[in-house]
């Protein structure tokens, strides 16, 4: 029974987290700017006194390649049929935007496709190699402004106005008359006479691609972990999750286990005196505690602690020179220094929140009859309170942490940012910013993998530790 | 007056202690200063009068050129230094996004400040000169709009599907095999729409058109006998809930603000909207659940009072209360997320300022205390007196 | 016995320390470490892929460029070639009225392994640039216009490089790039098989061998094991450890050849041990990590911050403050083809706008030097007589109304109809989240809407503002632009050819007379042309406004009291192999 229900989460959390990675995938697609262009970045204007388009289009093609850019997006795509079949084999990407603004004004696939593959091998003849004349210079600058303009009617003045210019140019080869030719034909068929959709080109034509699309190479990668590189440096994302997790394991399980500690301690003491004035002092104090931002808190103990305005007792931020010490010891207590204001900040607001939840399940326990019973049989109040009330109030607080526990690998933005550690926040944050989808993706299915898992494995905890359901399954 | 007093008094937690009710006094002005921010603290004066005709430049458009254009001599007019012939100012004479070249940037609220005391700058300059108490004053607006404003669509999306998704569960509603016939056909015709070659407002025009129609068709063709096709609403909200769960907060508001062409500042509004949801639909659906157990809601099944009347009468007015609790719980993280997003930077226009965003200049000049304390102050006693509020109103209700 | 040897005994043991005390004093280079911060992890130490702008100096130091510019005198000085080569016409053979360089390689040059440096490598350098699976296009487009590389035969280290046609930058083309060792970067030996001109021919045909040893080489070349291992060359330094994210670590070479050299040019010559390039990333940090001694150099220190440490009492006698003038200008770009801003009364105005000592002291805290147009102010020939411009809000207000702007639906903003259609003067300034760029523009902002312009400012993406930049989608940008040592030539940024979708004079402004004062800058050779041609091309800028310059920055150095540095216009202001330590 347990097995089959177990078995049912489990799929429940597979389709989840497939549906997760497909919304994942598709938000990134829609992000703006062309990241091929951005890794070719030949804005330097230095080298730019000659910018082949004829290379850069050669360049583009082959990072695309190498990144598995000319792959459809999914296993199935819906386009409208007077789109062209293979759209998603175009490179560069702005190409693909023109020539759908092409083949929707004309309906007439097949001669959009002529027209530009004619467009593409005028580039090879045209476009310049150390020694070309000025006319195949302004034929290459032509093709590559009739590969950006959309629309048709302006496309095919340009292509009139080249032909005036370069029919006065004696020096012309003579090739470069024949291309412009072949151009203004296929635009003066394409414009002509636009073609009447039949019945059937109403609807949209569906296309299968099999696995062999990005999405599917993407997610084979990241099961089998195959190495994926980081699209900033070249590095090898997993090993920069994992030295990024590492640090984030090392802050959040201290600060953890620091406000398990405190918390549990403070929230047992407060339950027992709770009423008495002390208490209420302690209480106020914790409250305060809770609603402070830890940002803010941040700010305040590097203002205070270690910019030097008042103390400068603490380190500012970062990892420290511990690599420089070689004694073990040595290297824990530099790491140390710098780790106690992060985790400081990052266990305070917690241990507000469960020394408050152990002090009420505890006052809980206290309203339970076994309490008073274990009293009138003579107990003393302390064994009560060690043996008895400590447990069965613990018992709920650990499943609230267990629910706690995705938020220990995720990593804390914001503290990791103000102190300088490179943690899995911040390499999320920057990767982020930086379009790094190698290393986003591996982090962001992490994320969710925990976040399920320790749901199913709550469930199976509570399950299991509460004795009643036990004994009803039995 | 008498029930100005009343409503003051059934404010929640308002008897429970003082504590509270500084809370609501404080929360209270908080919202007052963002309703009324531009008239408190701007560079425009209230009136001005210059070579005997009159101007109310805060209220209507009058700029200083357009001054400068009608009064030559004049020219430059400037708010702060061209002399008036009567002048009434606000009580802060700095907009939020004034610059304040001559006094500079980071000034101390102590140092001396070059101009006189009217135009001091009693908390400081920030990294660009601007006034802190005018960015203050903004940051009272913007906070509390994106904190009120994603709690609000949160709640607004998240109550109705919770309460569905207890009521209905998984069995509750049905379809005949007609009216699913109807909604199959509908939905394939409106995705054929989508793709075929007509313009995008023709498009909308027409699945807009189909869609009411298809309410309409459903609503005439309702029986009722027992369809024989059954919508899992449970398994559907709950899918949902567990899949924005799982998914990185940070990864959804990053990339929504790059992707979505709305301003910044709508899209974290929406997205914390977004994120936060679930939890209200998660409250409401446990409390449905409780009271449909309830007697008196099975007596008014008997009696075949229709679904939407037991729900809009009897359950949810009732199911609000520890929903609202969590709204005020909510609204302090919404409150306190934005102001972590604007200290990293994310989400905010770059004209306008806000207490993340002046907690953020002090990263880079450790010295100027001002833009520390005075909005992590703000923020804090923001959040402090929402907790209060939100706990003295769980104590009252648990009584 | 004692008695008897005590004078020799002591004569000797005086000698002795004696001896020991000069031989501390000795001419060999005393021990000195030093720890610089880098702002930014470069991606990697290798020179064709790498993109990052902090990787080139550390490069350098490893992978010696063949010519450099000196940091002190700006000009092209021979590193690994005994003199700057001088172009020949061509009387004869195949490349007849073209240009020939002839280099000769140092014969103490050698690899870090002893090998000799030679024209094979130079010639590998290449033919690596050009391996069709090699993505170096940006090196490229700088090295196409050699036609021809030829080896002495007789002595590898001569090389001859021939140009066809006139190139203005044929100097830096020939020589300054980083050289890189054949035997250490093509261990199989594999360029070697291809001679330059197949692997230039445009169509060249392979056959599955030969495609297959190109991509093994490109994948090798290109791999992490080169990024970050195997960095080798004929430098001062080799590269000792990078742990990644932490700090990278050169050691200095023990027996270096560029020691050997008499009167050695700045850049062969190498004083620390051993540099540590400590990797922060906030500025905050590494301030911090400065105070407490765990960095000896921080560049790029904020101007507000740089400005109050200076005035702090207690940091005077610890650190010294340098601020070397950087050689960039810090500008807004505006788009002259939009219906606005083509009219220069609409531009100029909004230059009057401008506070620029408050922008000056607000976004730089002073630390900047005006600058009235595109040439650098420290250029020869920079023109002195024009007067940088400065806030007039009446003159704005009069060139508004004169360009017929004017509000006509109390707005409060002016208008004017233009091509049938009522427009208001609004003008939308986008930008990315950098600091220095958001400041400018808010004050911008706030200056210019006191002579009635609207400007909106829209936050995009980094990704998305270059790719608007390429397109010409924007009406104000504000931006930076680099100068080089080598002579500026306006053609990219101001002829009328790169006024193309995706060309490179992105503001759209060229006139026919600056189109010729362009060209012949580009091929004239006499230095009062030149200098005539410069001054009217900075006059034609200054009057038509086309951008609005704004300044030029100091760049701001803090350093530990415990070292002397040589400042330098050049990036990075500061040359890590010219640190010593104080007081030698």
């Amino acid at each position: 029974m347990m097995i089959r229900s177990l078995l049912r989460r489990c799929l429940n959390a597979l389709a989840l987290l497939g549906v997760i990675s497909i919304i994942a995938f598709y938000l990134s697609k829609l992000v703006p700017g062309d990241e091929v262009l951005d890794y070719l970045s030949l804005d330097d204007s230095k080298y730019a006194a000659s910018v082949d388009p004829l290379e850069q289009r050669k360049a583009y093609a082959r990072v695309a390649k190498k990144r598995g850019l000319d792959l459809p997006l999914f296993y199935l795509s819906v386009l409208p049929s007077s789109y062209p079949d293979s759209l998603f084999l175009i490179l560069p990407v702005s190409d693909r935007h023109t020539l759908k603004k092409w083949a929707r004004s004309t309906n007439k696939k097949e001669a959009v496709m002529d027209l530009y593959r004619d467009l593409q091998s005028g580039l090879r003849h045209a476009c310049p190699k150390a020694d070309t004349s000025d006319a195949a210079n302004q034929l290459c600058q032509t093709i590559r402004e009739l590969m950006n303009t959309p629309d048709l009617f302006s496309a095919h003045h340009k292509i009139l106005r080249t032909y005036h210019l370069l029919s006065k140019d004696s020096t012309a080869p003579s090739g470069t008359m024949a291309i412009l030719d072949k151009f203004n034909h296929h635009i003066e068929q394409l414009i002509r006479s636009p073609q009447k959709l039949k019945a059937m080109e109403w609807l949209p034509s569906f296309y299968w691609h099999g696995s062999h699309n990005q999405y599917h190479q993407w997610m084979a990668g990241f099961i089998t972990f195959r190495p994926l590189t980081s699209l900033i440096d070249g590095r090898n994302a997993w090993s920069k999750i994992f030295d990024a997790l590492k640090w984030t394991l090392l802050l959040n399980g201290l600060a953890f286990i620091l406000a398990i500690i405190l918390g549990v301690l403070i929230g047992l003491w407060s339950g027992t005196y709770d009423g008495l004035k002390k208490e209420s002092v302690i209480n106020i104090i914790l409250f305060t505690l809770f609603a402070l931002p830890s940002f803010w808190l941040a700010t305040l103990f590097i203002y205070f602690l270690s910019s030097g305005e008042w103390l400068s007792i603490f380190p500012a931020g970062g990892l420290g020179p511990y690599h420089g010490e070689a004694n073990f010891f040595k290297k824990w207590a530099v790491l140390l220094t710098h780790l106690t204001l992060p985790v400081l900040c990052l266990s305070l607001g917690s241990l507000a929140y469960i020394s408050r939840q152990m002090k009420q399940s505890v006052i809980n326990q206290f309203h339970q009859p076994y309490v008073l019973s274990l009293r009138t049989l003579g107990v003393s109040e302390k064994t009560i309170l060690r043996k008895h009330i400590f447990k069965n109030a613990l018992f709920p607080v650990i499943t609230m942490i267990g629910g706690a526990l995705p938020v220990l690998l995720s990593g804390s933005l914001i503290i990791e940012v103000i102190f300088s550690i490179p943690g899995m926040g911040r390499l999320m944050y920057t990767s982020l910013v930086a379009h790094d989808w190698p290393v986003v993706f591996p982090i962001l299915m992490f994320g969710a993998a925990i976040t399920v898992l320790s749901y199913i494995l709550t469930d199976i905890v509570y399950k299991w530790a509460d004795p009643r359901v036990k004994s009803m399954e039995t | 007056m008498k029930s100005l007093i009343a409503l003051i008094r059934s404010l929640p937690g308002w008897s429970s202690g003082i504590g509270a009710r500084f809370a609501w006094v404080f929360i209270f002005t908080i919202a007052f200063v963002a309703v009324f921010g531009p008239l408190i603290a701007n560079e425009k004066p209230y009136y001005c009068k210059l070579d005997g005709h009159r101007y109310f430049p805060l209220f209507t458009s009058v700029s200083e050129s357009g001054l400068s254009a009608g009064h030559p001599t004049h020219s430059p007019v400037n708010w702060h230094t061209t002399k008036f012939e009567s002048v009434w100012r606000t009580p802060v004479p700095f907009g939020h996004q004034t610059i304040d070249l001559k006094a500079g940037s980071y000034i101390s609220p102590f140092a001396s400040q070059s101009g006189s005391n009217r135009f001091r700058h009693w908390l400081g300059t920030d990294a660009l000169g601007r006034d802190v108490l005018a960015g203050m004053i903004r940051g009272c607006r913007v906070s509390l709009l994106i904190g009120l404003g994603s709690m609000l669509i949160a709640l607004l999306i998240g109550v109705p599907l919770g309460s569905a998704a207890a009521w209905w569960g998984n069995k509750g509603w049905r379809f005949t095999i007609l009216q699913f016939m109807i909604l199959l056909i509908t939905s394939a015709v409106i995705f054929f729409i989508w793709f075929a070659p007509i313009t995008i407002p023709t498009k909308s025009l027409i699945s807009i058109f189909l869609v009411t129609s298809v309410v309409y068709l459903l609503h005439r063709t309702r029986s009722d006998a027992r369809g024989r096709i059954g919508v899992p609403i449970d398994h559907i909200v709950m899918g949902w809930v567990s899949i924005i769960d799982g998914f990185p907060a940070l990864f959804l508001i990053l990339i929504l603000v790059a992707i979505v062409p709305l301003k910044g500042w709508v899209v974290v509004m929406l997205t914390i909207a977004l994120l936060r949801w679930p939890s209200m639909a998660r409250y409401m659906r446990a409390e449905v659940f409780k009271m449909k157990e309830s007697n008196y809601i099975k007596a008014a099944q008997i009696l075949n009072v229709p679904s939407w009347q037991i729900l809009r009468r009897h359950i949810v007015p009732y199911a609000f209360r520890p929903v609202m609790i969590s709204f005020v719980f909510g609204v302090s993280s919404a409150i306190l997320a934005e102001s972590s997003l604007s200290f990293l930077g994310i989400g905010l226009p770059t004209e306008e300022i806000n207490w993340g965003r002046l907690l953020a200049q002090s990263r880079n000049h450790f010295d100027a205390w001002w833009l520390v304390l005075f909005p992590g102050l703000a923020i804090f006693f923001t959040l402090l007196s929402l907790y209060t509020i939100g706990n003295a109103w769980q104590k009252g209700s648990e009584k | 016995m004692y008695r008897k040897g005590i004078i020799p005994h002591t004569i000797f043991c005086v000698l002795l320390t004696a001896g020991l005390f000069s031989c501390k004093n000795a001419a060999d280079i005393s021990s000195l470490a030093v720890t610089i911060r880098l702002p930014n992890e470069p991606e990697s130490l290798h020179p064709i892929f790498s993109k990052s702008a902090y990787a080139s100096p550390i490069e350098s130091l490893i992978l010696l460029p063949i010519a450099e510019y000196d940091p002190i005198s700006l000009t092209l000085t021979p590193l690994l070639i005994t003199k700057m080569p001088v172009s020949e016409m061509v009387t004869e053979g195949k490349h007849t009225n073209g240009k020939v360089f002839k280099l000769e390689f140092r014969p103490e040059a050698e690899w870090a392994d002893g090998k000799p440096v030679t024209g094979e490598d130079y010639l590998f350098t290449f033919k690596s640039i050009y391996n069709p699976y090699v993505n170096a296009d940006s090196w490229k487009n700088f090295t196409d216009f050699i036609s021809e590389i030829v080896i002495d035969p007789n002595d590898l280290k001569k090389v001859s490089v021939y140009f066809d046609s006139t190139y203005i930058l044929d100097f830096e083309a020939t020589t300054n790039w980083n050289l890189y060792p054949a035997h250490i970067y093509d261990p199989e030996n594999i360029m070697s098989k291809f001679t330059l001109e197949e692997l230039r021919a445009s169509d060249k045909v392979w056959t599955a061998e030969q495609d297959s040893l190109l991509k093994r080489f490109a994948t090798m070349y290109e791999s992490p094991a080169f990024f970050r291992e195997t960095v080798s060359g004929a430098g001062p330094y080799e590269l000792d450890e990078w742990m990644t994210g932490e700090y990278i670590r050169l050691k200095r070479k023990q027996n270096w050849w560029g020691d050997k050299i008499e009167n050695p040019p700045s850049l062969l010559q190498a004083y620390p041990t051993e540099i540590t390039y400590r990797i922060i990333l906030d500025a905050a940090a590494a301030e911090a990590a400065l105070k407490a001694g765990e960095i000896d150099l921080m560049a790029e220190v904020p101007a507000s911050s740089f400005k109050t440490l200076s005035a702090d009492p207690d940091w005077k006698d610890k650190l010294q403050f340098v601020t070397p003038p950087l050689m960039v200008v810090n500008y807004l770009e505006l788009n002259n083809r939009d219906s606005i801003l083509a009219d220069p009364r609409i531009r100029k105005a909004l230059a009057y706008t401008l506070d620029y000592d408050g922008i000056l002291n607000n976004v730089m805290a002073g630390l900047a030097k005006r600058t009235v147009g595109p040439i650098h102010p420290d250029r020869s020939y920079y023109d002195k007589e024009l007067s940088p411009l400065h806030q007039d809000l009446n003159k704005s207000l009069a060139l508004i109304k004169e360009a017929g702007w004017e509000d006509t639906n109390g707005n409060g903003t002016p208008d004017k109809i233009i091509a049938g259609k009522r427009e208001e003067l609004r003008l939308s300034i986008k930008l990315s989240n950098k600091a220095e760029g958001l400041a400018i523009a808010n004050i911008v902002k706030e200056n210019a809407a006191k002579a009635g312009f609207d400007i909106q400012l829209d936050l995009v993406d980094p990704g998305q503002v270059q790719q608007d930049l390429r397109q010409h989608n924007f009406q104000v940008m504000p931006l930076r632009m680099a100068f080089f040592p080598s002579p500026d030539d306006p053609f990219t940024l101001w002829h009328s050819s790169n006024d193309s979708p995706g060309g490179s004079n992105r503001s759209g402004f060229h006139t026919p007379e600056l189109d010729q004062l362009i060209v012949n800058l580009r091929t004239s050779t006499d230095a009062q042309e030149r200098a005539a041609g410069y001054k009217k091309f900075q006059e034609i800028i200054y009057a038509e406004q086309p951008v609005i310059f704004l300044y030029v920055p100091l760049e701001r150095i803090i350093a530990s009291k415990k070292i002397q540095l040589q400042t330098s216009s050049r990036r990075p202001g500061y040359f890590e192999n010219l640190l010593k330590p104080a007081g030698s």
